[in-house]
This record gives C-alpha cells, sequence and structure tokens, in this order.
C-alpha cells in the first residue's frame, strides 16, 4: 500500500511537470504580450523594451523556460504583471473562496445525491422515482451560473433571506461563513448531484438484481438491512469514481458561479489573467487547479480500498 | 407414511410479461418426507428453479404464485407475512444456489455472512436491527460472540482449512469449491429442516462436485435435514437421491423411487433423459437426444406439454389434459386418461381457453414429431 502511494506521487509529480510545461507553452503562444496589454497601444517600443527586460520576458524561451521551472522546485511562482503582488498572495487571496464553494457543492451535491439516487432505485417506476428523473435531467441541462441567478433571485431578492454579493472568510464565524457561500455551493452542487443521483439509481438497481442479493433474502435478511448492509456498498463503488471525475465540473461551474455572486476566486483571478496575459498568475492558478485534481483522483483510488474488498493496491493479497 | 414435511400441492407460479403469461410452474404437485433426498430434475427452461423459489418464497417480481398450496408441516406458508416467511427463511428452510461465484456478498466476510444467519435464526441474543448489523459491517464482527464461534463451527464442519483465519476473508479469496461449502456452511448453520439445492455443484468442476455430493450426504444426515435436490444432472440424482420427480415444461411428468427411475423409466421425457445420457459401461452407445427443445412457457397450446417432442403422442395428447397415476411399483406418471370422456370435461373446465385453439394443426405436429422419431430410428 504504501509502495503503491509513493508510486502515485511520482505519478502525479509527472502529470504536474506536463501540465506546467504545457501551460507554459501554450501561454507563451498566445499573439500579442502583458507588456502591450500594461502599456497600451501607444506605448514608445523603449518603455516596452525596458519592460520587457524588466519582467525577464527578453529572455530566449528556454531560459525563461528554465527559470520558470526552478522557480516552481522552491514553489516560488514569482509576481503578478498586473498587479506587481505577488503571485502566492493573490492565490491564497482567492483559493478559499473557491474551495469554499466547492466544498459546499460537494456536501450538497453528495448529501442530495445518493439518497436521491436510493429512493429512486428502490422505488423503480413509480411516481417518485420519475420526478427524480425529472428533476435530475433538468439538473444536467442547466448550467450551474444558471442555477445561481434563479438561487439568488429567489433567496436574495424575493426573499431577502441570503447575501448574494461577496464573501465572507470562516475567520469571520461559521454562520456568516456559510450564509455567503451556501447559494454558490447549491449552484455548483445541484447539476454534479444531477450525475451522481443517476449514477448512484444505476449502480443500485444492478446490485440489487445481483444473485448475493437474492442470497439475503433466501437466509431471512429483511428490507433496509438488506439495502443498506448488502446492498449499498457494493452500489457505491461505481459512483464514487464519477463523484470524482465529476469534480472537474464543480470546479468549472464555481467559475462562472463566482461572477454572478461577485465573488473574486480562483475562477475570476484565471479569466482576468488568461486576458490580461499575466502569465505568472494564470500558470500558478492552473498549476493549483491540476494539483486538485491529481489529488482527488488519488484519494478516490485509495477509497476503493476501503470500499471493495476485491481492490487490493501493490501486489498485496489480504 | 409418516406426516410429510413439505407437500406442494398443484402449485402454480406466473410471470406476467409483454408476450404473455410466463407459466413458469404449471400445477405442481410433490411431497417431500423427512430425511429424505428428493431429486428434482429437467431441463433448463421447464421452472425448476422457480418452484424452487417459489416453495421459500423468494419469486422475483413480477412473478407471484397464483394458484395451489405449499404446507411446511402441514402449515400453508402461502398465508403466511412476509415477515413470518422472513423468519423461515434460513432458518427452517434453507436454499444453496446454482453460481457460488456470485451468490456471496463481495463486500462481507465469509464469516459474517454465516454468523448472520445465524443472528437472524439461532436467538443468540445478539441484536439483528440495523443499526447494530451497520455497526458491526464498520467495526468488523466481534470475534468472541457466539455467532461467530458458530460460524467457524459450521466452516470447519464443510472441511474448510484454517475456519478461524478463513472466517475472516472475502469470497474472492474463496475458491469456487470454498464459496459453493460456504453457501452450503450457511444454508446448513441454522440446521433448516429442508434445504433446497439448486443446481449445486453444476458450476464445479467433476472432483469438487463429487466431494460436494459426497458432504451433502454426509451433512444431511449430521443435521437430520431433508433435501430437494435440483438438477439437471441425472449421475448427480443417481448418486444421492432417494426419490425423483421429472420436471417438464412447468409440470411434473414422472415421480418414482430413483432406483425404479433408472431400471424402468415410464414417461417418455425420462426415457429421452435418459436416453441422452452418456454411459460409461457402453462407450459406444449412440447418444439419442430428445429432438426439439423445451417451449417457451407462454400459452402452450397442447393439453400434454410434451407431445409435440413426444414419440408416443397421440391426438388426444394435444387435447385432453393428461392424468398422473400410478404405472408400477413406487412410479408414477403422467399419462393420457384412463376415461377421456370424464377427463376431457375435467380439462375444459381447467383450462378450456387452452385446449379449443388451433385444433386444426395438431395432428400435423403429430406426424411430424412420428416421422422424425421414424427417420431416427432408421439411423440407428
Amino acid at each position: 500500500m504504501r509502495r503503491y502511494v509513493a508510486k502515485r506521487v511520482l505519478h502525479a509529480l509527472f502529470i504536474m511537470w506536463l501540465v506546467a510545461t504545457t501551460v507554459f507553452i501554450g501561454l507563451r503562444s498566445m499573439p500579442g504580450g502583458p507588456v502591450r496589454t500594461m502599456l497600451g497601444q501607444e506605448a514608445t517600443p523603449q518603455a516596452v523594451a525596458q519592460l520587457r527586460s524588466q519582467l525577464g520576458l527578453d529572455e530566449p524561451l528556454y531560459i525563461q523556460y528554465a527559470d520558470w521551472m526552478t522557480d516552481l522546485l522552491f514553489l516560488e511562482f514569482g509576481t503578478s504583471i498586473t498587479s506587481s503582488q505577488s503571485v502566492r498572495e493573490v492565490v491564497l487571496g482567492a483559493a478559499p473562496k473557491t474551495f469554499s464553494i466547492a466544498i459546499v457543492a460537494i456536501v450538497v451535491g453528495l448529501a442530495v445525491a445518493i439518497p436521491a439516487g436510493i429512493i429512486s432505485a428502490t422505488h423503480k417506476r413509480e411516481p417518485i422515482d420519475y420526478i427524480a428523473t425529472i428533476a435530475a435531467f433538468l439538473g444536467v441541462s442547466m448550467p450551474a451560473f444558471f442555477v445561481g441567478i434563479l438561487l439568488a433571485l429567489v433567496f436574495g431578492v424575493w426573499y431577502n433571506l441570503l447575501p448574494v454579493v461577496g464573501y465572507t472568510p470562516l475567520s469571520a464565524g461559521f454562520l456568516p461563513w456559510l450564509e455567503s457561500v451556501i447559494l454558490p455551493g447549491i449552484a455548483v452542487g445541484l447539476p454534479y448531484a444531477a450525475i451522481i443521483m443517476r449514477m448512484m439509481r444505476s449502480s443500485l438497481l444492478e446490485v440489487l438484481d445481483e444473485q448475493y442479493m437474492r442470497t439475503a433474502r433466501a437466509k431471512g435478511v429483511t428490507g433496509r438491512t438488506r439495502l443498506f448492509k448488502h446492498a449499498l456498498q457494493n452500489a457505491l463503488i461505481p459512483v464514487i469514481t464519477v463523484a470524482g471525475i465529476q469534480l472537474a465540473l464543480v470546479l468549472v461551474g464555481s467559475v462562472t458561479v463566482e461572477l454572478v455572486f461577485g465573488i473574486q476566486g480562483l475562477g475570476r483571478i484565471l479569466v482576468s489573467s488568461i486576458l490580461d496575459l499575466d502569465y505568472p498568475v494564470t500558470q500558478a492558478v492552473i498549476l493549483l487547479i491540476a494539483g486538485v485534481m491529481v489529488f482527488t483522483n488519488l484519494v478516490v483510488d485509495l477509497a476503493y480500498t476501503v470500499i471493495d474488498p476485491r481492490i487490493r493496491y501493490g501486489g498485496e493479497n489480504g | 407414511m409418516s406426516d410429510p414435511l413439505l407437500e406442494v400441492e398443484d402449485l402454480r407460479t406466473q410471470f406476467p410479461t409483454e408476450r404473455g403469461v410466463v407459466e413458469a410452474v404449471d400445477g405442481v404437485s410433490l411431497r417431500i418426507e423427512p430425511g429424505e433426498i428428493v431429486g428434482l430434475v429437467g431441463e433448463s427452461g421447464s421452472g425448476k428453479s422457480v418452484l424452487a423459489e417459489s416453495i421459500i418464497g423468494i419469486v422475483e417480481e413480477p412473478g407471484e404464485i397464483v394458484g395451489g398450496d405449499i404446507r411446511l408441516r402441514g402449515e400453508s406458508l402461502r398465508d403466511k407475512s412476509e415477515a413470518e416467511l422472513a423468519a423461515l427463511r434460513g432458518g427452517e428452510l434453507a436454499m444453496v444456489f446454482q453460481d457460488p461465484m456470485n451468490s456471496l456478498n463481495p463486500t462481507l466476510p465469509v464469516g459474517e455472512q454465516i454468523a448472520e444467519t445465524v443472528r437472524l435464526h439461532q436467538g443468540v441474543g445478539e441484536s439483528v436491527r440495523l443499526p447494530a448489523e451497520v455497526k458491526r459491517k464498520i467495526l468488523g464482527v466481534a470475534k468472541n460472540s457466539e455467532a461467530w464461534r458458530r460460524a467457524i463451527t459450521m466452516l470447519e464442519a464443510v472441511e474448510i482449512p484454517e475456519p478461524e483465519s478463513r472466517a475472516t476473508d472475502y469470497p474472492h479469496q474463496f475458491s469456487g469449491g470454498m464459496r459453493q461449502r460456504a453457501m452450503i456452511a450457511m444454508a446448513l448453520s441454522c440446521e433448516p429442516d429442508l434445504l433446497i439445492t439448486d443446481e449445486p455443484t453444476t458450476a464445479l468442476d467433476v472432483t469438487i462436485q463429487a466431494q460436494i455430493l459426497g458432504e451433502l450426504k454426509g451433512l444431511k444426515e449430521a443435521f437430520d435435514t431433508s433435501i430437494l435436490m435440483i438438477t439437471h444432472d441425472l449421475a448427480v440424482v443417481a448418486e444421492t437421491c432417494d426419490r425423483v420427480n421429472v420436471m417438464y415444461a412447468g409440470e411434473i411428468v414422472e415421480k418414482a423411487s430413483a432406483q425404479q427411475l433408472f431400471a424402468n423409466p415410464q414417461h417418455p421425457y425420462t426415457q429421452g433423459l435418459l436416453a441422452s445420457t452418456p454411459r460409461l459401461e457402453d462407450p459406444n452407445q449412440e447418444i439419442d437426444p430428445i429432438s426439439g427443445t423445451v417451449p417457451e412457457l407462454i400459452d402452450i397450446p397442447y393439453a400434454c406439454h410434451f407431445a409435440p417432442r413426444c414419440p408416443e403422442a397421440k391426438r388426444e395428447c394435444y387435447d385432453i389434459e393428461p392424468e398422473f397415476r400410478p404405472v408400477g411399483e413406487g412410479i408414477e406418471r403422467s399419462t393420457e386418461p384412463s376415461n377421456p370422456a370424464t377427463a376431457a370435461a375435467d380439462g375444459e373446465g381447467r383450462r378450456g381457453d387452452r385446449s379449443v385453439s388451433n385444433t386444426e394443426d395438431r395432428p400435423e405436429e403429430h406426424v411430424a414429431a412420428c416421422l422424425r422419431r421414424g427417420r431416427e430410428a432408421d439411423r440407428l
């Protein structure tokens, strides 16, 4: 197991390097450059040249690449070109907001999806199953930002129950924090829930048809014990996979939802830094998001070993 | 004769489908005496497994028992509630399934799956409510509990080596034969009065098959259990059974002691089954399979379900409900009625809708059957 984790971490580092390199090349091949954006069209060639050398952009690409890689080794991300703040500060300022939304989204998503999927599967072809199915298709077809606008309208504007703009940090208290992120969290979480709920339903239906479920019935295990003790764990295996992969949906969703709720999260920083060609910030944000994805997928793979006794990594035999 | 342990009387189990009602069990009667091993033989699709599931009350929806009765020691199981039946299942009535690879839950240790049955039926004073079961699932089973000790004893009884450590293994760590042994251990853990084994050795290789059959016979003595042995394998019947019921297309066509059945089969279907079984002592004997296949059990239009495949079919066989009667010492078969007139009236009363349709084309079918039979005879 330990060897497996070590292997996976090395694997993850390789992926991070690949992402870093791709981002580096991708950004440099975009037309224009940050200096032009900063100084405007009327800037004198001297001013441009001066700023370029100040930012190190006049160096050949391979030198810039080597610099960026060495900086990365020491977790040094440089300074933002547009705001002259350190990139670390910019990213650390924004990350908690996005992660707050994402965590609320995942909690809401799973809390809605798993019970709904179970009810739907155990009441197959009954009205409640149809209602859940329709709701799930609505959830899948409505983008997160649209759900966000609806939620803001209903709970913020019409009923004035929750704030519709801004973010309160957790340090200001749990409730104010939750109030500020619950709506964006739900907006991101519902489309996520819809997909997981469908997966939960089909996976549970399949398990309920398995022969070991018949065995359980034949030895006198009754209704709910059969469902929760015998079926659920088996049904969760594919659900976990989807929940891990669809985490990307949560992160993408929060980018647009942050705009709706006026929260300066990673999404907004990413978009504005790309538009401004603020290389260091873009690179750092993308690396952070890639890191989160790689890490959660590692966690999902390790979760399998807990849920499915047939899966053991690293050649262990039980 | 003593009081029978199990009596099944005119049992009917049907499955509504889009294309019509499948009459998987169509008026089956059989009885099992205490301490007996009774065989139930037939081709795939003849309704044997549905009969077994009907007896222990686990017919999958939308299938349901629509008629007849099942009595365990004289008490009708059809009158019982689901909760009362659940209390019987695994306790007095136990079942071993065909496919040991998929019949154990992959996420529960083997020992726990046996211990759970013990907790449910043996009154060992351990809670079987959902919270207690979920807690056990998460924290593991208490190794000093009575149920766990009993599970280990059972694994030992079915000859699983090192039962203490094996009990904590998951099913995927067991071989096919061991899994079937574990299933048998589970089924016998509460000393059932009746054990139904549905093709218990079909999925296993021959050496393991013989071992398991031998063990089953030994365990039957040790636990004083009757067995209903469902199989399509006549060799298994010869090896284990006291009496045999031959099932075809949802109906029992012949009942006999195992000896009688092999020595003197009466029903043409039984004769066909025996003729299609290879024999060791006569390797040159040609295998003579029954032509055709088991019909789909939807609205079979002829009175005797076997008529189209039967070498002895007469015109009446298609029209008149066959009668079940003794045809020798200890042997009964389904056959043409002794008194066609009254039987025809009975038949009309019972399933008149069926026996009137398609009267014209039946003689041709019979001719075809006879011709087929003739051709096969020529070849021999």
